[in-house]
């Protein structure tokens, strides 16, 4: 008995057999066979001649396959060919997971790697610290690009010899000279005054004199006290913060009568605030110059061009060029005073901190050979830090070969495996930063002992500071990465996966390179290091000629100085003192400071 | 009997003609092709449905399945209109063929 459905079956198994025939197209033949079936049936056939006559005129698998199989050429030839993206978020967890998973069960090589990267970064970021604040020197005063220093150069008479003191009279007549020039001041120092407030005296050593103009020109802020006025009567002051903390405490300092010298008396206008201002120019009290001429080198001195003392500041306006300025100085001094051959020369205010060099000048001066110095320092403990993480890392491929050899077999092409080791040295070069950050923090008061900088954790408010630092974990994650993502990338699947045998590492004479690298400059530095604190220890320990225990001194001043005679009887009713002796100055510091003397006791 | 190579040629301007006329089913266009050619087309049936798939991905013709009550699910091809578009430049190739067969063919005028 013939069955339909049962031929049919067999007749689909043996479309069946080619691979190209999808269910769908089989339906799609089947639906015409029935169709040509019935019709065959109708046409009064039997039922098995019908069928047959309906699979003769569909035709042979094989050629209907045939043409099949072209189409699914076409279509293969037209698809572009599978890339996996460039980027797969769903691998990304996978990514932390695995990185995460390495540092974990490695945890003495991961803490040898994040600590190495950590203590690089700390030192680093300090000496980044130290460089910022040298930078930063006058930079914060709004003017800064446009007020230069007036110094002269003494090369007529002296070879490359300068100074920046200049006489009195200059600031005033270089202000009406050049029409350039907005605002003038003088800068005096006077040594030593003795300030005295009801019972409080000190000896200070930071007051200064300048011109009123210095409040326009600097950017000092002006705490207390009215700017237009703050310097216009000669005998006032303006006092820092810190020091009308010190002679008024909780009072207001506005009024009150400060004595100097015992011989006259100035009063307090304004206070200003200085502390945390990176500034060449220092002081702790600043009254107008004009003091100086009333009460220390006479007034018929405020005409006298050789009277070389004082720094003369000057601030250009907007658009004046120093270039010009300078070449219209040349011979100026000799307008003044016949004899003066020397040239004046403008020097930026920002200059000063850093690339002066001048005859007489100001203290506390920072130096940019140093700032190199350190920067190089930074960036080759840096880089020690870097090629010991890649060498560590590529030291240890081994471990993760299995892991490359897999990820290849499912798929992921090489860019894929550099960015995900890439990106494992970067989140470990941030585990690093963070130790970092919390070693800067707990070494910035060891540091600031170390640099006699003032450095506070302030550079956490400066988003320019941060981010630079985060940006400089994470070039040296990619540093440090580089030839690791190179290297571990770079393994064929079928070889790792074969051969039991492990991977030898990378290539031998890259990484004996790295290896040198890093230990000469180690040894470099260590070198260095022990050469500086020799020298150290040396100027600690040499012999003077006489026995340094024991003595102390005190420098004297003003009616001390007349009155040594008896100070000495003081001191020496005293049982612990031996001998008491003055000098000029410090047999150690033999320079000359006329107005002072020391005064030595030696106590047993 | 036409020979392989041109019906290989007009498989598809015939199908597009067939189903410019309307939506058609792959059993009911061969019965068309037959019946059209008083049976000197004849293709083998399972040839056509390769055909169709391949205009398909072409953009020739669209297909969806339809169920009717009284019978069996069918696959319905309609014309795109880039098939529109193919049919008609293939009419013009066609027709610029016949002329030139027609002209040649033409018995040669004797000039007295």
């Amino acid at each position: 008995m013939f069955d339909l459905e049962k031929e049919i079956r067999k007749w689909k198994k043996s479309l069946q057999k080619h691979e190209v025939f999808e269910n769908g197209i089989i339906a799609d033949i089947e639906l015409h066979l029935r169709d040509a079936y019935d019709a065959q049936r109708k046409a009064g056939l039997t039922e098995e001649d019908a069928f047959r006559q309906a699979v003769a005129q569909v035709g042979t698998a094989e050629s209907i396959a045939a043409e099949y199989n072209k189409n699914r050429l076409v279509m293969l030839n037209r698809r572009s060919p599978l890339r996996p993206g460039r980027f797969m978020p769903a691998l990304v967890w996978n990514y932390i997971k695995t990185a995460l998973r390495a540092i974990r069960r490695h945890k003495g090589y991961s803490l040898i790697n994040i600590s190495g990267l950590a203590i690089g970064l700390t030192v680093c970021m300090l000496i980044v610290l130290w460089v910022v604040d040298e930078w930063s020197f006058d930079r914060f005063n709004a003017n800064a690009g446009r007020i230069y220093r007036v110094y002269r150069n003494e090369s007529a008479t002296q070879k490359n010899s300068t100074t920046v003191l200049t006489p009195p009279p200059m600031a005033a007549a270089l202000k009406s000279d050049f029409p350039e020039i907005i605002k003038a001041t003088r800068f005096g120092y006077w040594h030593r005054q003795l300030v005295t407030y009801k019972d409080k005296s000190f000896n200070e050593p930071g007051f200064r004199y300048a011109d009123p103009d210095f409040i326009d020109m600097f950017s000092f802020p002006l705490i207390k006290g009215n700017p237009e006025t703050v310097l216009s009567n000669p005998y006032s002051v303006i006092l820092t913060e810190k020091t009308a903390a010190k002679y008024f405490a909780e009072e207001d300092p506005i009024g009150k009568i400060l004595t100097v010298n015992n011989s006259f008396n100035v009063t307090v206008t304004g206070v200003i605030h200085n502390e945390s201002l990176n500034s060449s120019l220092e002081f702790d009290l600043l009254s107008p110059f004009v003091i100086i001429l009333k009460e220390s080198i006479g007034e018929k001195n405020a005409e006298n061009w050789g009277f070389n003392s004082f720094g003369t500041y000057v601030m250009l306006e907007q658009s004046a060029s120093a270039d010009n300025l300078n070449q219209k100085l040349a011979g100026y001094l000799k307008k003044y005073s016949d004899e003066d051959t020397d040239e004046l020369v403008l020097q930026p205010l920002t200059d000063i901190h850093l690339f002066s060099n001048l005859g007489h000048d100001l203290r506390n001066r920072g130096d940019i050979k140093y700032v190199w110095i350190f920067s190089g320092l930074a960036v080759f403990v840096l880089l020690i830090a870097c090629v010991n993480f890649m060498n560590l890392t590529t030291a240890r491929s081994a471990n993760r070969a299995k892991e490359v050899g897999l990820r290849k077999v499912v798929g992921a092409e090489r860019p894929q495996l550099i960015r995900q080791f890439f990106g494992e040295s970067i989140l470990i070069a941030l585990f690093a930063l963070v130790i970092a950050f919390i070693l800067v923090e707990l070494l910035l008061p060891l540091f600031n002992i170390l640099s006699g900088k003032q450095l506070s954790s302030s550079w956490w408010n400066n988003p320019i500071i941060l981010l630079g630092f985060i940006g400089l974990a994470l070039v040296t994650g990619i540093l440090s990465g580089s030839y690791p993502a190179l290297f571990l990338s770079s393994f064929q699947p079928i070889r790792i996966l074969k051969s039991t045998e492990r991977s030898s590492g990378a290539n031998p004479l890259f990484r004996k390179v790295l290896v040198i690298f890093q230990f000469s400059l180690s040894i470099f530095l260590i070198i260095g290091t022990l050469i500086i604190s020799r020298q150290l220890s040396y100027m600690r320990n040499i012999d003077l000629g006489f026995n340094r225990e024991h003595i102390i001194y005190l420098s004297i001043h003003g009616e001390l100085h007349d009155n040594y005679g008896s100070i000495r009887e003081r001191f020496l009713q005293n049982p612990d003192v031996l001998h008491v002796t003055a000098s000029m100055t410090l047999p150690t510091n033999i320079q000359g400071s006329p107005r002072n003397s020391d005064v030595g006791r030696k106590a047993t | 009997m036409i020979s392989k190579t041109l019906m290989a040629a007009s498989t598809r301007p015939i199908i597009l003609a067939i189903l410019s006329r309307g939506e058609d089913y792959g059993y009911s266009i061969i019965q068309k092709v037959k019946d059209i050619s008083g049976g000197h087309l004849k293709w083998t049936d399972g040839m056509l449905y390769p055909v169709l798939q391949r205009m398909e991905m072409d953009n020739l013709i669209a297909s969806k399945w339809k169920l009717s009550g009284e019978s069996r699910p069918r696959r319905y091809y309609t014309i795109t209109d880039k098939g529109r578009k193919e049919l008609a430049s293939e009419l013009v190739s066609w027709r610029s063929v016949w002329q030139a067969l027609v002209r040649l063919t033409k018995p040669i005028p004797v000039q007295d």
